[in-house]
């Protein structure tokens, strides 16, 4: 394989990672501030993806401004959900486990809602950018994954800030450590929970448009990015922020160079198979490697 | 300032505290003590509203609080200080503080009241940057007590500050404690180390199985031949400490 080759397959393994990290960090963020693992994470990405789609139809509006919609559309679907459906069973006292069996319902709750009302067909996002492609040496990179990488790692970026230096931020972080210490500050754990979901969702809406431009909305492209955001999570370490991040764009290089090496066939099992050793290797994840070796 | 009358609080149908009826004036130091299980963490917790009565009314100012959550009563100016002490691991030391001042909105009040807790305890300030959870178990109660003086309270409770901790570093701690009255705190403590909470308390409840059998002023509770030989190991009551000159 050329240098050139290398650097294409490079770029696009970086884009679709940092999709995946995106999700992977909203799941996170939900398991260490409610135990939930949010099997419809994927459906709240599709959910702000379609929806960015229809208004980017509808109003013609600028690539920016799109993924702006659909950050805002996932946000609030995903407080929607959490406090119309997870919170009510949490003060119903219902059993963790169950809850999580809830989640897969919201999954395919969501993608028949979509379906319905959206239609089944996929429809593809139109061109995003004018120019066809940066050379980069004899590489040629689309402008489409140069711009996921660049808008995935600012919006990566500005959670880090968040949740490091504003107050909600750090409150958010106390509640997920100690929920009961985190309410005798004076801290709503209804409301921290939602920012919570809200952020997640708002993470999940902006993978969805990202993807979306990359290949089609549908009302079930949620489902198999949301299984290996979970494998990214669990690779990071179930519940580390920085692990999720760098969960992610790991998986998508590994399942972008594995399908080149391996199999294209075998994409979507490499990734499963991957899950499945790192579970048995290192239960902890990557997370846990790191806290070991300091 | 606050008064418990005739609480009763139950877990999943089981009576922790029976009937606890209790009166905290302002400017006082109030303790509660007893044996291990006897409900002095429930009552805490029933006051700053983690748990809820199902019986029996909380007043703070005579307003009733029983029904509130735990932000609003934290907003009416209780802070607890809960058993164990609770410091946010994965936070430093100076997020913790910031924590604690979450209901105060002026942040020039709340670098003002850091200095004071930093001036306090002079060993959070070397250590802001520390997370909680790489502490030692001293440093950690300061940094909960820290953590509670930043809401500015009216009330201060404590649930066992001197648990695990060693006897000069207890004695820090009731100094501050001290300090913290003569500056117009009132503080409601639970110890199961009676002789010191005796020594620092101006009156006294005990409880035992969930209900208050005992209350008299602190120096009369440190002569109670019953106390004596329950709460203060059966020695003479003049091996008491005295933190009160210190
Ligand atoms: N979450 C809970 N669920 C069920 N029972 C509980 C719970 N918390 C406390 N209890 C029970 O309530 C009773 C009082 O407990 P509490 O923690 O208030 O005692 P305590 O006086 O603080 O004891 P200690 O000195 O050991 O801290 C105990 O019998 C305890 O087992
Ligand atoms: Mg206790």
């Amino acid at each position: 394989m050329g240098a050139a080759q290398l650097v294409e397959l490079a770029v696009g393994g970086l884009a679709i990672g940092c999709i995946y990290s995106l999700i992977a960090l909203g799941m996170t963020m939900i398991i260490r501030a409610t135990g939930i693992v949010h099997f419809a994470q994927g459906e709240v990405m599709m959910v702000g993806s379609v929806l960015g789609l229809s208004a980017l139809l509808l109003l013609h509006l600028p690539f920016l401004a799109v993924l702006l919609v659909g950050m805002a559309i996932a946000g609030i679907a995903a407080v929607a959900i959490e406090l119309g459906i997870y919170r009510t069973l949490r003060m119903r006292g219902t059993p963790l486990a169950n809850i999580i069996i809830a989640t897969i319902g919201v999954s395919i709750l969501l993608q028949n809602v979509v379906q319905l009302a959206w239609g089944s067909e996929p429809k593809s996002y139109p061109k995003l950018f004018a120019t066809d492609h940066y050379t980069f040496g004899a590489a040629k990179l689309s402008p489409q994954l140069i711009w996921i990488i660049v808008l995935g790692v600012v919006v990566m970026l500005a959670l880090q800030a968040f949740l490091r230096w504003t107050r909600t931020g750090i409150a958010m972080q106390a509640a997920a450590q100690d929920p009961e210490a985190a309410q005798l500050m004076g801290i709503n754990l209804t409301r921290s929970t939602a920012i919570t979901f809200l952020i997640g969702g708002v993470l999940a809406g902006a993978a969805g448009v990202l993807l979306g431009s990359m290949f089609f909305a549908s009302f079930s492209m949620g489902f198999l990015p949301g299984i290996k955001a979970f494998v990214a999570a669990t690779l990071g370490g179930l519940g580390s922020i920085g692990g999720a991040m760098v969960g992610g764009i790991l998986f998508g290089l590994l399942e972008t160079f594995g399908a080149v090496w391996i199999s294209t066939a075998y994409k979507d099992a490499i990734g499963m198979v991957l899950l499945i050793v790192i579970l048995l290797v290192f239960p902890q994840g990557l997370a846990g490697l790191v806290r070991r070796g300091r | 300032m606050l008064e418990l009358k005739h609480l009763q609080v139950a877990y999943r149908g089981v009576l922790a505290l029976h009937d606890v009826s209790l009166i905290v004036h302002r400017g006082e130091i109030v303790t509660l003590i007893g044996t291990n299980g006897t409900g002095k963490t429930t009552t805490l917790k029933a006051i700053s509203g983690l748990v809820r009565a199902t019986q029996g009314k909380i007043l703070l100012e005579g307003e009733r609080i029983e029904a509130l959550g735990p932000d609003q009563i934290v907003a009416r100016g209780i802070a607890h200080v809960p058993e164990g002490r609770r410091v946010f691991p994965q936070l430093s030391v100076h997020e913790n503080l910031t924590v604690g001042a979450h209901l105060v909105k002026d942040s020039k009040e709340i670098r003002r009241v850091l200095d004071e807790v930093f001036a306090m305890f002079p060993r959070l300030a070397e250590r802001r940057r520390q997370l909680g959870e790489t502490l030692s178990g001293g440093e950690q109660q300061m940094l909960a007590l820290g953590r509670a003086m930043m809401s500015k309270p009216r009330l201060l409770m404590l649930d066992e500050p001197s648990l695990g901790l060693a006897p000069m570093v207890v004695e820090e701690v009731a100094k501050a404690v001290l300090a913290l009255r003569k500056t117009g705190v009132t503080v409601l403590l639970v110890e199961q180390n009676a002789t010191l909470a005796l020594a620092m308390c101006d009156r006294g409840y005990v409880l035992e199985h969930g209900r208050v059998t005992l209350s008299d002023t602190g120096t009369a509770l440190q002569r109670n031949p019953r106390v004596i030989s329950s709460y203060l190991g059966g020695g003479v009551a003049d091996d008491r400490v005295e933190v009160r000159t210190a």
